[in-house]
């Protein structure tokens, strides 16, 4: 079968529910780097990511035959991958901050969006200020500015209320904003 | 608040209609806070689509091609928790016989041709790149001193949990060239180039 660039993931899983290993192999380069970069976005680990990367993408083959084509392919397929990493973090003994409230106001003044600005454009400053943010908030921010990705999306594949994700992409934001106006006046 | 984010966040990512879209940036000329606020989302965005990536790449694909011939079918939590004592075993054997080798052996340093065995304290750390590596199970010892002796290698951490080593190189080496060498014997399964 001519797994062409052309196929859509829909017919990539068709053919891979049938055994079909070029299919595969279309699937992988065409979805690897998207998988990857939402792992390191949640875990931070290039180690853990390529293992968990190779569990999401055997994971997917072994499914393919389950998709039912209720939601996108890759919001489906980062489902996977969330739920590789929170069974990852339960292995470990962490926390999978299912503790965190999105609903909780925030007291802390506001920060100054032109120095937050400034920051945000500095890839060192920006990766820093990430690196600061809980993997829940930096998850989010991944998803939103990198996937583009619309909040029902989002709360699909983090199986929590479109609600929820609104909330924590605003406080990611403003978190990730006190974070580089900090960075920016210390330096 | 969070309606105004979200479709500040739409407006960012170029997801608006034309008159949405139109619409708000009228709302921005007129809010000088709303504009500032773009400003951020639009340089976030930016930088995150620009932030780059090095996923495993071909090593990855024939990883993931080996797991589905070997048609394993065991969930990966299982094959997680079986695997663990293996690279811990493969590394106790190798500690071991580097030992004994410095005890017993016609001390080879001298002939030129030791094994590198660097202290696990009180040197400070070489500046050459560090690649990961993963072994087969059935990996000797011998194979792992003779594949980190190609590269003039030596293993600085690990094992991780799931088999992963950290070998260092030699400053000034090629991380690319080493990382293709080491790929070339049967028996190591995947090594990733920072």
């Amino acid at each position: 079968m001519d797994t062409s660039v052309q196929e859509t993931d829909e017919q990539l899983l068709d053919a891979m529910a049938a055994g079909d290993m070029d299919a595969m192999t279309a699937f992988y380069r065409r979805h690897e780097t998207r998988v990857y970069r939402y792992l390191m976005a949640k875990l931070n680990d290039s180690f853990v990511a390529a293992d968990l990367l190779n569990e999401v993408m055997l994971d997917v083959w072994r499914s393919a035959t389950r998709f039912a084509g209720r939601a996108k392919v890759t919001t489906w397929m980062l489902g996977i991958a969330n739920n590789k990493v929170l069974t990852y973090w339960r292995k470990q003994g962490r926390r999978e901050f299912t503790e965190l409230d999105d609903n909780l106001t925030d007291e802390t003044p506001a920060a100054d969006l032109e120095q937050a600005v400034a920051a945000v454009q500095d890839g060192d400053r920006l990766r820093a200020g990430m690196q600061g943010l809980s993997p829940p908030h930096r998850e989010v921010l991944h998803l939103v500015f990198f996937e583009e990705l619309d909040y029902a999306d989002i709360a699909n594949i983090l199986q929590v209320p479109e609600g929820t994700v609104k909330s924590r992409v605003y406080h990611a934001k403003n978190l990730l904003k006190k974070q580089l106006a900090r960075a920016m006046r210390s330096s | 608040m969070n309606k105004t984010d979200e479709q500040l966040n739409l407006w960012a990512n170029g997801r608006l209609s034309e008159a949405e879209r139109l619409a708000f940036e009228q709302q921005m000329a007129q809010d000088p806070a709303l504009a500032r606020e773009a400003k951020f989302a639009m340089a976030l965005r930016q930088q995150l689509q620009d932030e780059p990536a090095t996923p495993p790449g071909e090593l990855g694909l024939a990883r993931l091609q080996r797991a589905i011939r070997a048609g394993r079918q065991a969930p990966p939590n299982v094959q997680l928790r079986k695997n663990i004592w293996k690279p811990v075993a493969i590394a106790a054997c190798l500690m071991v016989a580097i030992q004994t080798g410095l005890l017993l052996g016609p001390e080879p340093w001298r002939q030129n041709n030791a094994i590198d065995v660097r202290p696990a304290s009180g040197e400070a750390a070489t500046a050459g790149p560090r690649l990961q590596i993963v072994f087969e199970p059935t990996a000797s010892t011998a194979d792992i001193q003779a594949s980190l002796r190609s590269v003039n290698g030596s293993i600085v951490a690990g094992p991780s949990a799931l088999g992963i080593f950290q070998v260092q190189l030699p400053k000034d080496s090629a991380a690319d060239e080493a990382a293709a060498r080491l790929r070339e014997f049967a028996f190591v399964d995947e090594v990733i180039a920072p």
